[in-house]
């Protein structure tokens, strides 16, 4: 090959690497403070994901989801550096983990609780039940009702079964609704005389604990 | 029409647009006429909604870009003039 072939393959390349990796460094970087959650760590791996995305960008399709691949990448450093396991949950029952949803529905109703998501701000509480939730349903959380991914591509970003994002998924709601409650309780939003504690009795509301 | 059971074991699938038209269907026409359903159905749709709502946080700041593109033309890439 030429010199002035190299150069050319290699401004074709860089061309197509501004014009479909670049646009979702907004994406990406949103995503990566939700995986690092400390600001100079996101930045880190944003800066890394585009770095080894580059280097890879032969191995990608143009075309078939860039945003997926660079959410694959910035998921599969962020997991290396953390030198974490293959640790994988046993949580397989995602029509338990409706059912149990649906549980909370009735007991936010119990508690004259059920229009709280119309009638209060509840973003700070969100954003904090979010980040306390474990990493696995998290990340599938984030994946599907933030970044807004399909099943499948988040089972993609993550190398999981579409059975597992659906499983982790429902959980993660429920977990999340589980917090809200609590924390809506605790604001008084609620007859201080009908009010339990805390979040909801584990056996009142849950559905069955795989893990 | 398909059982409440049903409805709720699919609820979220059916919020989030994953499942087929047809069983769409089914669960839209039980939700038309099902009270109990429907109520749990608002409520999940209200709290997604909130978590949905919530994505417009602050983007990444020029800095974080420009160091991005920095790191990458030292790294050999000449996509960006800049």
């Amino acid at each position: 090959m030429t010199a002035s072939s190299t150069d050319s393959a290699r401004a074709s390349r860089d061309a197509a690497f501004a014009a479909e990796a670049l646009p979702c460094l907004p994406q990406v970087a949103r995503f990566a403070r939700t995986l690092a959650r400390d600001p100079s760590d996101a930045e880190d791996l944003v800066q890394e994901t585009f770095l080894r995305a580059y280097d890879a960008w032969a191995t990608y399709t143009p075309g078939t989801g860039c945003k997926s691949w660079l959410f694959t990448i910035c998921r599969n450093i962020y997991l290396r550096e953390l030198r974490r396991g293959a640790r994988m949950l046993a949580t397989d029952d995602p029509e338990g983990e409706a059912m149990a949803s649906a549980g909370l529905y009735h007991y936010a109703v119990e508690r004259g609780l059920d229009t709280m998501f119309d009638r209060v701000d509840l973003g700070p509480a969100v954003r904090q039940a979010i980040a306390a939730l474990p990493d696995e349903y998290r990340d599938v959380l984030v994946l599907v009702d933030v970044q807004d991914c399909a099943y499948t591509d988040a089972a993609g970003v993550l190398g999981i079964p579409l059975g597992t994002v659906r499983s982790r998924l429902f959980r993660a709601r429920r977990l999340l609704q589980q917090s809200l409650l609590a924390f809506a309780e605790d604001a008084g939003l609620v007859s201080r005389s009908r009010q339990t504690v805390g979040a909801p009795p584990a056996d009142e509301l849950e559905g069955p604990r795989t893990s | 029409m398909i059982p409440c059971i049903e409805v709720i074991h699919q609820l979220w699938d059916y919020l989030d647009g994953e499942l087929s038209p047809e069983r769409a269907n089914a669960i839209r026409s039980h939700l038309e006429v099902c009270a109990g359903c429907r109520a749990v159905s608002e409520y999940e749709e209200a709290f997604l909604s909130t978590i949905r709502g919530l994505v417009d946080d602050p983007p990444p700041d020029e800095e974080l870009r420009h160091q991005v593109i920095a790191a990458l033309e030292r790294h050999g890439y000449r996509g960006h003039t800049e």
